[in-house]
């Protein structure tokens, strides 16, 4: 694996992010490091929304957000430059895109082995989570590298039934709950097909089948108004992996971190932090002692 | 058409309370406070035997004019006596209550009662966010987040943590599970647009109280246009109106009640310190407020409050052509009565129930 380093920052984040690129099997992998304490390997599907869980993350763990760069998908870097073009302002850039063919997993394995060494705690967001899930289950080693998986709002098992029939204005509208959250979102053309980034290859009945073999404590997250999973999606989770547990942001579809970043960071560092622990209550109530 | 009794299980001297809220527990005497739930068990009892099909709960604190302050607890004690008719809870104050203790709750009602429940939701009267020490400000947030873990509570098959603004729980797990599946009926009583929104676009029923008929009007229309986009039409159930009653044998003996009520109407069911009611308002607005610009206008710290009146009084006539008015110009499928009017004994409601099943039901039951 090779690694180089990189001056320009995708956009500001309040901590101090260290960016450089590094190349696993047939992947070049984009890598922001910031912090330090027990190792967080994000796998990112997107960069807009993401910002404050990143700083929330940031500060209480050694945080590595790896991004797969590539050209696969057309126009996507000349879109990205007329984004920027259009939006001089704008804090955050608005997507990136996660393959879905063979050797992604063992990428992730490679990268994440040679950033955080032979354990740490693995995080995915939408494409991102899907592939944080296969790396967990094609993991060729045992025990697992995983301390801890967190996924937030996999959308490969029970996907909504009508998801694939979308055009692009629809899945935008599918990302979040309330546009107006979304300080970027509303400026991309209807034109701009975003599916690409968080449409998974098809609802993985395959990938059902083999959560049992989970062995980590898992943690799944879902937004209460995620309309791009069927109903019963966090319960399979929760049913199917052994030491699963689900957790539910109110008001927030697909893109949580990006509706209720607080929440959503609350939740996850509890998790990595205590595990299944995390149900315990550890905040004082006296108002006045 | 369908008739509901409201359960207020008034304290039987409530006519004696002082003025103001909220009534000092000293005027309360217990064995006359059992008698005065035996009875409005009994008045239950006896509206479904005249053919009224629910009975409501609401949830009102430190009074005794509608002494439900767990309506649940009622309703549990009167779904041993009733067995046939809907316990409708309209409803638990939402922005007052753990979410997950109200999704328990019903859940266990709707197994005892073997799946008579109709679950209600609302958020109160101003003087009840001072009961549990509730933010004014926060009692619409709280109540739409309410309802959302109530209804995930209520039917996720698996247990969940929820990370909300107001709320969080990391073990949820509701047992038992509603009889009704996936969901009891659901109503939300409110007037505002927003709530009146949620309601339609949520599939679920809409209770208004105490309006006159013409203010009503625009509120339903609202709410089945929302429906109707939303892409379901509201049945009969799902538009009820909850309204002040006194029937008579005749429009004579009604107004004859009526006029000899201090002041000629209902005393107001709430009244609160003027300055308190002035905050409270300001707080649900947004708006801010000048403690002492509001003092300044009522040195004695005066009180205000609002007499309801009677939406539905008169003879059975009378107030058989006043419900269908509310059916046939606002769609209300279920009419909600409150019976325990100031100064009426026990004696006196079950004429009124005996009254209202025998002449005015059989005017109503066919719309």
């Amino acid at each position: 694996m090779d690694s180089s380093d990189q001056s320009s920052a995708f956009y500001e984040q309040s901590i101090p992010f260290r960016e450089y690129q590094i190349k696993a099997g047939q992947f070049s992998l984009n890598c922001r490091e910031a912090g330090e304490g027990l190792p967080v390997i994000f796998i990112e599907t997107m960069r807009w929304g993401n910002r404050d869980l990143y700083d929330a993350l940031g500060q209480r763990f050694h945080l590595f957000v790896l991004e797969f760069e590539t050209a696969e998908v057309e126009n996507m870097q000349a879109r990205r430059r007329e984004f920027r073009e259009r939006n001089p302002d704008a804090l955050e850039d608005f997507g990136i895109y996660i393959p879905k063919e063979e050797g992604a997993e063992a990428a992730v394995r490679q990268a994440a082995k040679a950033l955080a060494g032979d354990s740490y705690n693995l995080v995915g967001a939408t494409q991102g989570a899907n592939l944080a899930l296969r790396t967990i289950l094609r993991a060729p080693v045992d025990p697992e590298p995983a301390e801890s998986l967190v996924l937030l709002s996999p959308n490969a098992i029970r996907t909504a039934p009508d998801l694939f029939d979308l055009d692009s204005i629809g899945w935008t509208r599918r990302l979040v709950a309330d546009i107006h959250r979304m300080t970027n979102i509303r400026d991309l053309p209807d034109s701009w097909d975003l599916a690409p980034m968080f449409l998974p290859k098809e609802s993985d009945a395959e990938l059902e089948q083999w959560l049992p073999e989970v062995k980590c404590p898992t943690l799944a997250v879902f937004g209460t108004r995620d309309r791009q999973i069927a109903r019963e999606a966090p319960s399979t989770y929760r049913a199917n992996i052994p030491n699963c547990h689900v957790s539910l942001i109110y008001d927030a579809a697909h893109l949580v971190a990006a509706e209720r970043p607080q929440a959503v960071a609350d939740v996850v560092s509890d998790f990595i932090e205590n595990r299944e622990t995390f149900v315990v209550n550890r905040q004082r109530s006296v108002i006045n002692p | 058409m369908k008739a509901s009794y409201l359960g207020a299980m008034g304290y039987a001297e409530r006519h004696l309370f002082p003025e103001t809220w909220p009534i000092p527990p000293a005027c309360h005497e217990p064995r006359l406070s059992v008698q005065s739930y035996q009875e409005g068990m009994d008045e239950c009892e006896f509206a479904e035997e005249m053919g009224f099909e629910w009975v409501s709960f609401s949830e009102h604190h430190y009074s005794g004019r509608i002494a439900t302050g767990n309506p649940a607890v009622m309703a549990a004690a009167v779904a041993e006596r009733c067995k046939k008719v809907k316990l409708a809870m309209l409803g638990p104050l939402l922005p007052l209550n753990n979410p997950v203790r109200i999704a328990e709750e019903m859940g266990m009602l709707d197994n005892i009662s073997d799946g008579r429940l109709v679950m209600g939701f609302l958020r109160g009267t101003p003087n009840e966010d001072q009961v549990y020490g509730v933010n004014p400000s926060e009692g619409r947030e709280r109540l739409f987040e309410g309802m959302d873990l109530i209804r995930k509570a209520l039917t996720e098959e698996q247990p969940f943590s929820w990370e909300g603004r107001y709320y969080q729980f990391r073990t949820v797990s509701v047992w038992p599970r509603p009889v009704q599946q996936p969901l009891p009926p659901c109503i939300m009583a409110t007037r505002s647009d927003d709530t009146v929104r949620y309601a339609a676009e949520n599939g679920m029923g809409l209770g208004v109280s105490f309006i006159p008929v013409e203010m009503m009007e625009p509120i339903t229309e609202k709410y089945v246009n929302w429906c109707n986009d939303a892409g379901w039409q509201p049945g009969p159930d799902d538009i009820v109106f909850r309204g002040n009653i006194y029937v008579a044998e005749t429009d004579q003996d009604a107004q004859d009640w009526l006029h000899a009520l201090p002041g000629g109407q209902p005393r107001p069911a709430i009244q609160i310190s003027r300055s308190v009611a002035q905050v409270v308002q300001a707080a649900r607005s947004g708006e801010e407020f000048d403690l002492r610009r509001i003092l300044a206008g009522s040195p004695q710290g005066d009180v205000v409050g609002r007499s309801l009146g009677l939406n539905f009084l008169g003879s059975p006539d009378t107030v058989a052509d006043k419900i269908k008015e509310y059916h046939d110009r606002c769609g209300v499928g279920v009419v909600d009565l409150f019976f325990q009017q100031p100064g009426l004994t026990h004696g006196e409601v079950m004429q009124e129930i005996e009254l209202f099943g025998k002449e005015v039901l059989p005017q109503i039951k066919e719309l």
